[in-house]
């Protein structure tokens, strides 16, 4: 008999094997017989076939759940055979499938079949994904603004909450995956620029679209940049900025704030 | 077989209770957590003896998983029943998640832990699946020093569960029961007890259930778990759709009596229905322990809360 080593690696070929658990028994060097018992319920192909089957059956479901719009978008065939893929290219080397889907986006980038309009839907997916793992914060509450020192509000930098992710797309995605959600069937849309901020308070996760202008303060704020060169060349009414701050407090955009420099990073 | 080795195996005791030698409490009857029914959990706080989690599913996460997770410890009794331990694999262990398991034990307060005997990779890949051991001694000496690294982690035992396996490998020098039962001795560890395993893997493999059974060493089996399956092909699949069928509650019923403290675990994830369909489902474990207790003229102990 081979030894452990040899008999798990042998199984583990077999069960992932892109093509079928036949191409894969047929791919090693000892036959399906030297390794499977064999009865009359089943034929040992057959019983591998079910460890192949199960293994991109269960990383598919894996990939559904965090991309549920990607599958939509694509339909269901060709959703299957990205995943087959992605699983192939991509073999999950950790003990958690909370992870597995990380690397889709950058998949589907490299991959010719795939508009980028499917991979900026990825990636407002993935979002979603990371900031529910992601650690709550400490909340910014608005008393918290208002109790900044108005003397050096230019100076003050804002540290971004941790399960909070801002994304600058070519696409409409998060109205196509509004839309998605509502089941409106909605089709592949044009190419019209977005900015979807995706943040998770508690146990809510909010996606809220931005407009250019609050898109680039927000993005500059996290980045780490102080409040007076945030807003430096925005052209806006005083009080509609002084609403965008309360929005965002109130979302739990924000960790805190200070005239010293925050360490952390924005991812 | 070693003759060391065949004098472990316990014969069978069909008209003798046995206490877990681990004291590991009766927690009653409890269901699995599954995320769909969290919000009613917390607003209703349904009467459930315990629930047990998939450990992963609140492993490498600092949000909300964790946060549910929290509030339902609070209330509950919870174990924590693992899917990445990859006992047998012959990769090394993963010593970190090992001792994230630990963390996430006392963080919540699991009173046990366990996995399953299997493998979920190899050459540092992972196929999540519970991939099947050869029960040989080879297999036996690899699993048994494994499982006594994550003891001595853990500070505690682990419980480890039969599989649903859908082939065996030529060459095979031991049954799973002779295995399990030689691996909790030698290791000094725990068993949990899938008794809708032992059907498929026995209708899978033409085995005698029965037989499985009455080789198990009782005093080491701390948990007992039922389910539903589903026909493919010739071959049953551990697929844990409900409701489980009267030949496993049968089977149930039979390690119930031979044991005592089991605390009953339902799992269900297939087509998942409310979790008050889920838990009378689970509840109807009552009926088959009052014939086991009929028949042997004492009750087991059921935790309420």
């Amino acid at each position: 008999m081979p030894s452990l080593t040899a008999l798990q690696q042998w199984l583990f070929a077999v069960a992932t094997h892109p093509d079928s658990a036949a191409a894969g028994v047929a791919a090693q060097s000892r036959t399906l017989e030297e390794i499977v018992k064999t009865n009359a319920i089943a034929s040992p192909l057959e019983r591998v076939g079910i460890y192949h089957q199960s293994y991109f059956s269960r990383l598919e479901e894996c990939l559904a759940d965090d991309y549920p719009a990607v599958k939509y978008a694509l339909g269901d065939a060709a959703f299957a055979q990205l995943c087959r893929d992605y699983a192939t290219a991509w073999p999950s080397k950790g003990t958690n499938l909370n992870v597995f889907g990380v690397h889709l986006v950058e998949f589907l980038e490299e991959r010719a079949m795939a508009t980028s309009f499917v991979s900026e839907l990825a990636r407002l997916e993935w979002a979603i994904v990371d900031v529910l793992h992601s650690p709550s914060a400490d909340s910014f509450s608005t008393s918290d603004l208002s109790s900044l020192p108005s003397d050096r509000l230019e100076a003050v930098r804002f540290a971004p909450s941790p399960s909070v992710r801002l994304l600058s797309c070519e696409y409409p995605v998060n109205q196509y995956f509004q839309d998605y959600l509502d089941d409106a069937r909605p089709r592949l849309p044009a190419k019209t620029g977005s900015f979807v901020l995706v943040a998770r308070q508690g146990y809510r996760i909010r996606r809220l679209e931005l407009q250019p202008n609050q898109a680039t303060v927000l993005r500059r704020l996290l980045s780490g940049e102080p409040l007076g060169a945030s807003l430096s060349g925005i052209v806006s009414d005083e009080g509609v900025v002084a609403s965008w701050f309360r929005d965002w407090t109130e979302r739990g955009i924000f960790a805190g704030a200070s005239t010293e420099h925050f360490t952390q990073e924005f991812q | 077989m070693s003759a060391r080795a065949k004098a472990v195996v316990r014969p069978a005791d069909f008209g003798r209770r046995v206490v877990n030698r681990f004291g590991l409490p009766n927690l009653g009857i409890g269901v699995g957590l599954r995320t769909v029914h969290y919000a009613d959990i917390l607003e209703h706080e349904p009467v459930v003896d315990w629930f047990e989690i998939i450990s992963e599913n609140y492993m490498q996460t600092q949000g909300r998983p964790l946060l549910y997770l929290d509030r339902i410890a609070e209330r509950y009794p919870i174990v924590m029943h693992g899917v990445s331990l990859s006992i047998g694999s012959s990769d090394p262990l993963d010593l970190g998640y090992v001792r994230e398991l630990a963390a996430l034990r006392d963080r919540v307060g699991a009173r046990w832990v366990s996995d399953h005997l299997c493998w979920t990779g190899v050459g540092g890949k992972n196929s999540h699946d519970l991939l099947p051991m050869p029960y040989t001694e080879e297999a036996l000496r690899h699993v048994v020093a494994r499982v006594r690294t994550i003891q001595d982690i853990l500070e505690a035992p682990i419980a480890l569960e039969n599989p649903s396996t859908y082939l065996e490998f030529e060459g095979a020098t031991l049954t799973e029961w002779d295995f399990l039962s030689h691996l909790a001795e030698e290791a000094n560890c725990a068993l949990l007890l899938d008794v809708n395993n032992v059907f498929v893997s026995a209708h899978n493999h033409g085995f005698d259930a029965s037989r499985y059974l009455a080789a198990l060493p009782y005093d080491r089996v701390v948990q007992i778990h039922v389910a539903g399956h589903s026909h493919r092909g010739g071959q049953i699949i551990d697929t844990h759709i409900g409701p489980v069928i009267d030949e496993v509650w049968e089977l149930f019923s039979d390690a119930h009596r031979r044991a005592q403290g089991l605390s009953v675990l339902l799992e269900w994830d297939a087509e998942l229905p409310a979790l008050d369909v889920v838990h009378q489902e689970a509840l109807r474990a009552l009926d088959f322990m009052d014939v086991a207790s009929q028949r042997l003229g004492r009750v087991g102990t059921v935790v309420r809360r």
